[in-house]
Formats: C-alpha cells, sequence, structure tokens
C-alpha cells in the first residue's frame, strides 16, 4: 500500500503535493495557522496600533526608555551568562560524576522554579540586603543590593534551573559510546570533554543560552524586588501602565523588548542550523556506562554544586521562617495562622493548580505538535510557524496579558474574565518552552526513525504517537515539568487576565507582599511548592515512573 | 495494551480535572442566607456584586462580607492597584466586567468619570459625607482621607543619629539634612500617585520652581524610589532604610504590626481622597448602587477604619489610635486635587527633568 517516498524532490509545488497525500497533517496545519492568527496575530496588531508616531518618539527622546533599554541588555546578558554557566557545571555533575547526593542536588535545583519571584527575592533582601540576616548581622557588612548587582544574583539564580534542564537533557542524549569511542582513540580528561562532549553539547548549550537570555530580557518579578532604581524594560512599561495609565508608551517598550530577543533569535537560528549533531541513531546504546571525571575534577564540581545548592537551600529556609513566625523582623512567635490561612480560607491555590495543570497539558501537546511538523515536515509557510512559535516568549507577560484583554474583551471571542483567557495566555507565554525543547529532542534523533515508520505505511498521525512521543520522553517531560511550575508562579502574564472569580495564588502574593504581609506571602509560595510537589507525585503514580520528572 | 493503559490513564487524568473544575465552580454559588434587607438595605439575595479593590483582599473581603450579611447579595472581588483597577475599567469598555471601584485616589475617579465610564448615583448615605470629599456631580465618594507623613524607624535613629545630636525629621526642610544620604526612601512621583501627591503638594504651597528644586535637593538623600507607594513604611519598619515618605495609614499599620516606627505630618502635607465609584454598564448596577449606599455607613465605615488604619470621611467614625482627625493635623487644608491633575503634565516633565 506504501508509496516510496522520495525527499530529494523539492519546491512549493512538491511541497504543497507531499501535503495534499496527508488529510490529518493538513487539518492539523489549518488548526494551527488559524490559531496562531487569531491567539498571536490579532492581539498583537491590536496593541501595535495603539501607539502614535509621537509615541514611538519619545522612546529616543527620553533618556529613561533609552536607560531602561540599555539596563535589560546589560542585566540579562550578565544574569545569562552566570546562569549558562553554572547550570553547564551542574548539568555535567549530574550526568558526568557519580558524586555523592545528586538526589538531593537535582531536587534542590527545581526549588527556584518552584516558588515565585517575589518570595525568593523577599527572602533574598531578608539574607543579604541593607539589613540582611548574613550581611549585616552575622558579618556586619553596610551592603545596598537594590541595583544591578542584586539583580544579577537573583536573576542568576531564578534562571540557573532552566539552564540546567535544558542543558542536562542535551547532555543525557548524547550517546556514551561517541565519548567510548573518542577514549579508545586517545582522548582524556579535558581534551575528551573539550573535542567530544562540549561539541556535542553545544546546540543544546546555546539553545540554553537563548532561552535563558529571551527570559531574563522579558522578567518582571526580580526587577520589580530587587531592581530599586535600576529599571529594565519589562518593569518600565509595566509601570506606565499602572503608575501613569499610558498604554501607548507601554505598548512601544514592549516592542523595543522584541527587538534584542529577535536578535538572539536570528543568531541562534543561523549558527545552530548549520551544525547538526545526531547522536541518537535508533541503535542500542544500553549497557555502556559513561565515563566519570577524574577524582579532583569530582571533588571540584562537588564543591561547586554545594555552594549553588547551599544558596538555594538558605533561601528556602528564610521563606519558611518567615512562614511560621508571626511578623519576622519583631514578633518571632511560631503560629500555623499563616498556613490556614492560604490552605483553607482561599481559594487561590486552587485556581492556580487548575489553570497550571490545563497549561501543562496544552502547552506539552501543543510545543509537541508544532515541533514535529515544522522539523519533520515540508510545507509552506513553516519558517513562519517556527517563528510563531518562539515569539510569544519574547514578548512581556503585562504585554501579552494586555494585548489578550484588548483584543478579546467584546466581539466573537469575548472571553475576558474567564478561565479561557488566562489559559491563553499562559499556554502562549509556556508553548516557546515547550516548543524549544521538542525542537532540540528531535534535533538528536535521525530522521531516517521516521522516515522508516513512513515507509512501513504509517502516517504522520501514527508517526507521532508511535515513534516520537516515546523517543521525547525526555523532551516531553521537561515540557510538562517546566510549564507545570512555570504556571503555577507566573506573575507578569496573569496580572491583567485574573478576575475576581478566577484568582491566582501568584497574583495574590505580590498583593500580599505590597502590603507587608510577608508571613502569608511566604505560605502561599510554599503552599505553591508543596502543590507542585503533590501534582508531580500524581502524574509519576499515573505514568508508572515513565515520566522521569526528577531525573531532568 | 500498553499503549491503551497510557491513553486510560491519561482520560482518567482529564476526568480528574473536569470535575475538580466543576467542584471549583461550584461552590462559590451558595451561600447561606441569614439576614435581609437589614438596615434599609434592599434584599438582594441571588444577585451578585462584583467589585475591584484597590485595597488588601482581606479588608475587602470583610467589608463585602458584611454587605453580604445585610442584604443577602453575593459577591466576587479582586484586588488591584489604583492604576491597573483604572486600565481595566479603560479596557472592558462596552463590556463592564465590575460594578464597583473600591478605594484609590480620587484622580483614578476622576479620570474613569472623564471617560464616561461610570454610573452617576446620589446615594442617600453620601449626604453625610463632606462635600469636598466627594464628586460634586456624584460620579464618586470619598470614603477616606489620608495626608502624606514622615516615618522613622525608631530604634535606628536612636542608636545611629541622636549621638550626633540630630532631631527627628519632622518637616520637609527637616529632610535635606545631609546626615540622612542614602537613608531616605519615597515612592517615584511618575508612577505613585502618594509621590504625586508629594510633588503636587509642594508646587501649590511654594510654587513649581521651588518644588522642583526642592526635590533636587531632596534627591541627594534618597537612596530608593520606590514604583508603590506603600513600600517605603515597610522599608522603614525593618530598618533597611531609617526615614520613608508616604501616607499616614500605611505608616500606621506597620507600627500596628509591631515595627518600632514614629510618625509624623509635616506642614502643609498633601493628601488624597480614596473614593468609591459605580461602574457605567456592569453586571449589576442595582447591587453596586445598594453597596454604594452600605459603604458610605457609619459602620461599614467604621470596620474599614478599624482594618485599614485610615481616617474615615465621616466625622462619626472613630479615629485609628496613632492618628487624629484630619482638621487637628498640619495639613494644607487648600489642596486642589482639581489643579493637581492640570498641573500633572507639566510637573512630571519637570521631575524627569531632574532624575536624567
Amino acid at each position: 500500500m506504501a508509496e516510496p517516498v522520495i525527499l530529494e524532490k523539492q519546491g512549493l509545488g512538491f511541497e504543497f503535493k507531499q501535503l495534499i497525500k496527508e488529510p490529518p497533517l493538513v487539518i492539523a496545519l489549518v488548526v494551527l495557522f488559524v490559531l496562531g492568527f487569531i491567539f498571536i496575530l490579532y492581539p498583537l496588531f491590536k496593541i501595535i496600533i495603539i501607539p502614535q508616531s509621537s509615541d514611538w518618539l519619545r522612546f529616543f527622546n527620553e533618556p529613561q526608555f533609552l536607560r531602561a533599554f540599555q539596563n535589560t541588555m546589560f542585566s540579562s546578558l550578565l544574569s545569562t551568562t552566570t546562569a549558562v554557566v553554572a547550570g553547564f557545571i551542574y548539568a555535567y555533575s549530574m550526568n558526568y560524576t557519580d558524586i555523592p547526593g545528586k538526589k538531593f542536588f537535582r531536587t534542590v535545583v527545581l526549588f527556584p522554579m518552584m516558588s515565585p519571584s517575589v518570595v525568593t527575592g523577599l527572602a533574598f533582601i531578608i539574607l543579604f540586603g541593607r539589613r540582611g540576616f548574613i550581611t549585616y548581622q552575622v558579618l556586619g557588612l553596610k551592603t545596598d543590593l537594590y541595583g544591578w548587582v542584586g539583580l544579577w544574583i537573583v536573576q542568576s539564580l531564578a534562571f540557573f534551573p532552566l539552564a540546567y534542564m535544558t542543558i542536562s537533557a542535551v547532555l543525557k542524549s548524547i550517546s556514551p559510546n561517541l565519548e567510548l569511542a573518542a577514549q579508545n582513540l586517545g582522548a582524556n580528561g579535558f581534551r575528551l570533554f573539550r573535542t567530544v562532549t562540549f561539541k556535542l553539547a553545544l546546540p543544546g548549550v546555546l539553545s540554553a543560552f537563548l532561552l535563558v537570555a529571551i527570559n531574563a530580557f522579558a522578567d518582571f518579578g526580580n526587577p520589580m524586588l530587587v531592581g530599586g532604581n535600576y529599571r529594565v524594560l519589562a518593569t518600565e512599561a509595566y509601570l506606565q501602565v499602572t503608575g501613569a495609565w499610558d498604554m501607548p508608551i507601554a505598548a512601544v517598550l514592549s516592542v523595543m523588548l522584541v527587538i534584542p530577543t529577535l536578535g538572539v533569535f536570528l543568531l541562534q537560528k543561523y549558527y545552530l542550523d548549520n551544525k547538526s549533531y545526531v547522536t541518537v541513531t535508533g541503535k542500542p546504546v544500553s549497557g555502556l556506562k559513561r565515563i566519570t571525571v577524574s577524582p579532583v575534577t569530582k571533588w571540584c564540581l562537588f564543591a561547586a554544586c554545594s555552594c549553588i545548592a547551599l544558596l538555594i537551600l538558605s533561601i528556602f529556609i528564610t521563606i519558611l521562617c518567615v512562614a511560621v513566625t508571626k511578623v519576622f523582623g519583631v514578633d518571632y512567635t511560631f503560629t500555623l495562622e499563616n498556613f490556614m490561612e492560604v490552605f483553607f480560607r482561599s481559594d487561590a491555590l486552587i485556581n492556580s493548580w487548575i489553570v497550571s495543570f490545563i497549561t501543562a497539558i496544552g502547552t506539552t501537546l501543543l510545543g509537541l505538535i508544532i515541533a514535529f511538523v515544522v522539523s519533520r515536515k515540508k510545507f509552506p509557510g513553516r519558517n513562519l510557524m517556527d517563528f510563531g512559535a518562539l515569539l510569544p516568549l519574547s514578548l512581556p507577560g503585562t504585554f501579552i496579558g494586555l494585548a489578550l484583554i484588548l483584543a478579546f474583551n467584546e466581539g466573537p471571542f469575548a472571553i475576558t474574565g474567564s478561565l479561557a483567557i488566562i489559559i491563553v495566555g499562559l499556554v502562549l507565554r509556556q508553548m516557546p518552552v515547550g516548543y524549544r525543547n521538542a525542537i532540540s529532542g528531535f534535533k538528536q534523533i535521525d530522521k531516517s526513525i521516521e522516515e522508516a515508520s513512513a515507509n512501513l505505511g504509517a502516517n504522520s498521525i501514527v508517526t507521532f504517537r508511535r515513534i516520537v512521543i516515546p523517543m521525547l520522553k525526555n523532551a516531553c517531560s521537561t515540557c510538562f515539568v517546566y510549564s507545570f511550575m512555570k504556571s503555577m508562579n507566573t506573575l507578569s502574564t496573569v496580572i491583567f487576565l485574573v478576575s475576581p472569580q478566577w484568582m491566582l495564588a501568584s497574583v495574590s502574593i505580590l498583593n500580599l507582599a505590597d502590603h507587608g504581609y510577608y508571613g502569608k506571602a511566604s505560605a502561599t509560595g510554599i503552599g505553591m511548592m508543596v502543590s507542585i510537589l503533590i501534582t508531580f507525585a500524581i502524574v509519576r503514580l499515573i505514568f508508572k515512573k515513565k515520566i522521569n520528572l526528577f531525573e531532568l | 495494551m500498553r499503549k491503551k493503559s497510557k491513553w486510560m490513564s491519561l482520560l482518567i487524568a482529564a476526568a480528574m480535572l473536569i470535575s475538580m473544575v466543576m467542584a471549583g465552580c461550584g461552590s462559590t454559588t451558595t451561600a447561606p442566607q441569614n439576614a435581609q434587607g437589614k438596615d434599609g438595605l434592599p434584599d438582594l439575595k441571588g444577585k451578585k456584586l462584583v467589585v475591584y479593590v484597590t485595597f488588601h483582599e482581606s479588608e475587602g473581603k470583610r467589608l463585602l462580607e458584611l454587605f453580604k450579611q445585610k442584604t443577602g447579595c453575593d459577591y466576587s472581588f479582586i484586588r488591584l492597584p489604583a492604576g491597573e483597577a483604572v486600565t481595566r475599567v479603560i479596557a472592558e469598555k462596552g463590556a463592564a466586567k465590575a460594578d464597583i471601584v473600591l478605594g484609590g485616589p480620587a484622580d483614578a475617579h476622576e479620570t474613569l468619570k472623564d471617560a464616561g465610564l461610570l454610573e452617576k448615583y446620589d446615594s442617600k448615605t453620601a449626604k453625610d459625607i463632606p462635600s469636598y470629599y466627594k464628586s460634586s456631580e456624584g460620579y464618586w465618594n470619598g470614603l477616606y482621607v489620608g495626608p502624606l507623613s514622615i516615618i522613622v524607624n525608631k530604634d535606628r535613629f536612636e542608636k545611629e543619629f541622636k549621638s550626633k545630636g540630630i532631631a527627628v525629621p519632622k518637616t520637609f526642610e527637616d529632610l535635606l539634612n545631609p546626615a540622612f544620604k542614602g537613608e531616605i526612601i519615597m515612592p517615584d512621583p511618575a508612577t505613585s500617585g502618594t509621590a504625586y501627591t508629594l510633588l503636587a503638594s509642594l508646587s501649590q504651597t511654594i510654587g513649581q520652581e521651588k518644588a522642583i528644586e526642592y526635590m533636587k535637593n531632596l534627591r541627594q538623600n534618597v537612596a530608593q524610589f520606590t514604583s508603590s507607594g506603600f513600600t517605603p513604611a515597610q522599608k522603614v519598619g525593618t530598618g533597611e532604610y531609617l526615614i520613608g515618605i508616604n501616607f499616614i495609614h500605611d505608616q500606621l499599620l506597620v507600627k500596628k504590626s509591631g515595627f518600632n516606627v514614629e510618625s509624623n505630618v509635616p506642614n502643609n502635607a498633601g493628601w488624597e481622597i480614596g473614593a468609591v465609584s459605580i461602574v457605567k454598564g456592569g453586571p449589576n448596577t442595582d447591587a453596586g448602587k445598594a453597596f454604594m449606599d452600605f459603604v458610605l455607613g457609619k459602620e461599614a465605615g467604621q470596620l474599614h477604619s478599624d482594618l485599614t488604619m485610615r481616617i474615615s470621611t465621616r466625622s462619626d467614625v472613630d479615629v485609628p489610635y496613632g492618628a487624629k482627625k484630619v482638621e487637628e493635623m498640619p495639613i494644607n487644608k487648600d489642596y486642589s486635587f482639581d489643579k493637581a491633575n492640570k498641573e500633572k503634565k507639566t510637573l512630571l516633565e519637570k521631575w524627569k527633568a531632574v532624575i536624567n
């Protein structure tokens, strides 16, 4: 029945012909493009038509806006570099050494992602700020971390897990027999690392850099809390909306924020597309153990990981302490009142859970489907889809939120104030991560496996379900974990989308912290982490350990 | 078979999810009815009021809970900063989602009125509120009054500054003392209504040029300009900064939670009116009107003052501990909101020139 597929043929006409042969693919493409048009293009159009030419000029004439632009570039690149370097060291240690306490390290790394930046920022200030417990009370130092230094540390810490997760997924999929072969040929130690491991990991490392940079550019919570007078584009745009009620300039600032992300995106695409490192070839690699490093390197790496883990732990112990004291700073009486309030007298946590679960499923599936068609199928508009799938991440969350409100308040898609609009906003914001992850995974799997499936008569759907999903298990689990956690504690995207009926925990935390209820804010943060952990446990049970959530 | 069980489990997960969503929706709709139509308020059983609250959630919830006890009216609400509430109501033009904007400075409500988004209502309880605390056309009513104040961390002051012979700063002039360099925290006039009140009130008492000159000098001592008006008091409470400037109720709340701080209202201080208004075309305007009658009343006013440490616009509501009646404070009684609104653009442009 199966027709032999000749893939060497090219050209638009041929691409169309190929398409017609696969109706499911055609339907999928039409649906994807329509979704993209309604939920990406239309809101973008709505928000771009707001500023007038005079507003665009203001960006260049008022020094504060240009300074915000410079600040964004400077602080983002700084913290991205730190996060990626730390993430690589950590990921390498987890995958290439037998250091003790790996399970502990792997768990700790998830902490900063599970808790919202408002709470970590708060704990950071309590520990290392002007009257910081460690800096002032223990060491007697007069430090002031408000500004770029504090932002640098907090952002590096916040984005380190993302870098770690992405790089680790890549390191894991590097076939050990390549390294064994290299070793047999005489490469050892650093030479082996430099010439084989690092080269194979490079696309993943760059992908991590891109992801972290884009996140750092659009980061909102951290600059809001520890930036002080140091303003970046995302906070400036938000403050222009909430403080000065100036929508046009906020839109301009957001568009300006797209420029660096677009630059990073193009750079990455140009660079990565010329390098293809396919390491999974469908041949069994089981039974082979990775080569481990020398004892000196091992203990150096252990020390580095311990430092990072210790810093993270100290921050979370602080959050716990704040949550169980009456008024941190004056009245250290133990109390569980904060937890009672958060768990039993507020809907915010349950709402957040529902929203995040739906988002995580949607993001994983959508990211996987788009990545599948983009990296494996040829059709007109493929590059456009690739671009569209990545674009939302480069938009600040507040921008997405406002664009959605403006676009869907009236007309055929009046969904403001509903659960749907929150989900749309979150899926839009998280999808690029799922997509990136899946693409990264596809790059590592040789296309011939799927071609073999096609040659044996399977259509796109069957290939997708029976070949692609099982092979991309790692990418899928990374995506689910990531988008669930992110949706749980994302603040900027939902801040304009929450409604009286659908109040979320992340927004409630900002309100609590804003009004000085640090205890309740911390308790909410812990509540969010607990519900994330419970969810992971449930998912693990359902999938019978097939999704290795903690072995990222 | 293995594949099948996988899909089955997915199905189960989806079913669990749907049931949770349903349970979540179901639980918010029912409410026991204890009393109806109390205190001359209508019986609003089965109706639902939607509110945007600008002060803290727990404070808003207590007020709405009391309203529910009296009328049987169900409610849902969300807490938003005033600017965001304005942005939202404007964005929702033509398809209003809320009935009431509760709290936020009078000029925010003026902005909504100018955009034609507010419902005019002549509330029967509004007559107890002095005319200078409400909209002359009946679009919004003042709920509380808050003067600007200087907060000082007493622990730190006694340890680090008293020995130098420096007195606790009580006037705007005192704040210019070079000894306070890097120790003052205040909101940014460009993004915070609190700080703009400072700039505008200075301009009205000493003139625009001198006000900008003063801000220029003050800036030498300010370590951080915050985006939110509340933050300064909190950070003075924890001792991160010595001195803060914002509204007195924010400072009293910090004092109430146990921090050793002192608040002084400087001479000719500016002040704000926190107001409440009805959104035009909201889902339940009648309930909104009843809420307006309720919230301007004595009982609601007292509850609000007790919870938020704010000074009520009603003279029959007790003043919160540590505050005084507005008339007894050295505020600028001639402070004009209208003028402040009109001057906003020029003043902020001049202020931006100072910081750039």
